[in-house]
């Protein structure tokens, strides 16, 4: 199963962490792993040969055969987590290799600001978010944490972002990679994709994908929105364990913001949060 | 790093920036309200500004090959957004390109017609100046040759402005007495 086959949703839209400028013809950017920037990255176009080179990637990927009119993903030659999602026109391809411009988002998920006087007052915000399999093989499990706090953020910041998730390496953990993720005018948040162990009994393999969340001074996720938990490791005990997704199904996320009191704004605070889910494939 | 001076000239709606640097053969990376917008070879650019408008631009200068303006480039709250969008496939009736915006669920306001060029794969327009904490929304309409709009705009696209950190709030006031302005805590 691919990475991307774990999407979160805000309602029925997928959260955007990234936004893209950029791209050849016959190529439309459809998504980008929150993993790959922000930065410059590149798309290069050869025949009916399609590759991608992260930003900051010393290498363009494998390239893609899109001989027929369809969705490819394209990964980057050094780190394959950072993958783009295209959607090919084959009729209007023609060599080039162009920039393709990734900046973080921010207010993805907040889709409006808190006035002056609830923040001077202190509030509590709660959004629903939805984690779909989006792929082809049903998830065995789903696990949400949080993790990479930004400690000096001086409020939380719900944010959403989200994304896709990418396939962790079939072989020993590595360390997090950030995720840029956006939130309101009060408060950012970002996402860190988690890599960590991976294999699991049976041939099962672990993935883990971005999730929008809100952190920040008092940041909590529950997955019943009535007891939340600020887990911070993925086989924390208050971790987040969902059972199985079956394709097309989704769980349901609950991210809750505490601001405190008198706190100032920062649109442009990170967070993180964390997921993974294992499938059978 | 090593800009030693900036200036700046104007000519009617044109203001041209002009950066110096002690490091050779350096490329200048400029940053227009707080977004990426271009290198240079030279350590000049020109700016449009409309009467009264008044922009920040940040130039930095490099050597380093491997130099990212996006991700190594300085924070910034851009107040300007850049649409893209990709000409509509299966459409060839397509004369123009209607570009809208509208603020906080207001009316849309057009922003600019763009001439569709035929062989041309995706077009790019930045809107203006955006106000801090608004919401907008832009819409992409296709047009044909006599007018008639597209049901399906190729962008429908939102945001919400967020440009920090927020200017102080002040008041100035002059002081016929002493003849000053005196600046205060609004």
């Amino acid at each position: 199963m691919a990475a991307e086959a774990l999407q979160l949703r805000l309602a029925t839209l997928p959260v955007v962490s990234l936004a893209w400028l950029g791209t050849v013809p016959g190529v439309v950017i459809a998504a980008a792993a929150g993993l790959n920037g922000p930065g410059v990255g590149r798309l290069r176009v050869s025949g009916a040969s399609i590759a991608w080179q992260a930003p900051g990637s010393g290498a363009f990927g494998v390239a893609v055969d899109a001989a027929v009119d369809g969705t490819y993903v394209l990964r980057d030659g050094v780190d394959p987590d950072k993958w783009l999602q295209v959607t090919v026109f084959t009729a209007f391809l023609s060599d080039a290799t162009a920039p393709v411009y990734l900046e973080e988002v921010y207010g993805n998920v907040m889709v409006s600001d808190f006035a002056a006087a609830a923040v001077a007052a202190g509030t509590v915000n709660t959004v629903t978010l939805r984690i779909y399999n989006v792929g082809d093989v049903a998830m065995e499990e789903v696990r949400v944490w949080l993790g990479g706090l930004d400690a000096e953020l001086p409020i939380s910041g719900l944010a959403g972002v989200a994304g896709r998730c990418r396939r962790a390496e079939p072989s020993n953990g590595r360390g997090g990679r950030g995720l840029p993720v956006g939130t309101s005018g009060l408060s950012a948040g970002v996402i860190k994709l988690g890599r960590g162990p991976t294999r699991i009994g049976g041939g099962a393999r672990r993935h883990y994908c971005p999730l929008p969340a809100a952190l920040g001074y008092a940041v909590g996720i529950s997955s019943d929105n009535v007891s939340f938990y600020a887990p911070r490791e993925e086989f924390a005990a208050d971790a987040l364990v969902y059972g199985p997704l079956a394709v097309g199904a989704y769980h349901t996320l609950y991210v809750r913001r505490s601001i405190p009191a008198g706190m100032s704004a920062d649109p442009r605070g990170r967070t993180d949060i964390r997921t993974s889910f294992s499938s059978l494939y | 790093m090593a800009i030693t001076s900036i200036n700046q000239t104007r000519s009617g709606d044109m203001v041209l920036v002009t950066a110096l640097s002690d490091l050779a053969g350096a490329r200048f990376y400029w940053y227009f309200d707080g977004a990426y917008v271009g290198a240079t070879g030279g350590g000049a650019r020109g700016f449009a500004l409309s009467p009264g408008e008044q922009a920040r631009v940040a130039v930095l200068d490099s050597v380093d090959p491997a130099f990212d303006p996006i991700a190594d480039g300085p924070i910034g709250y851009p107040g300007r957004v850049t649409l893209e969008w990709v000409r509509p496939i299966g459409t060839e009736d397509i004369a123009w390109y209607l570009v809208e915006q509208r603020k906080n669920g207001g009316a849309y306001v057009t922003l600019a017609r763009v001439r569709h060029r035929p062989g041309r794969w995706s077009y790019r327009y930045t809107t203006g100046r955006l106000d801090d904490l608004a919401n907008y929304v832009w819409r992409i309409t296709p047009i044909d040759a006599v007018g008639n709009l597209s049901p399906d705009p190729v962008i429908n696209a939102s945001r919400l402005i967020v440009r920090w950190p927020d200017a102080p709030a002040f008041a100035a006031a002059y002081d016929a007495i002493s003849d000053r302005v005196i600046v205060e805590a609004a």
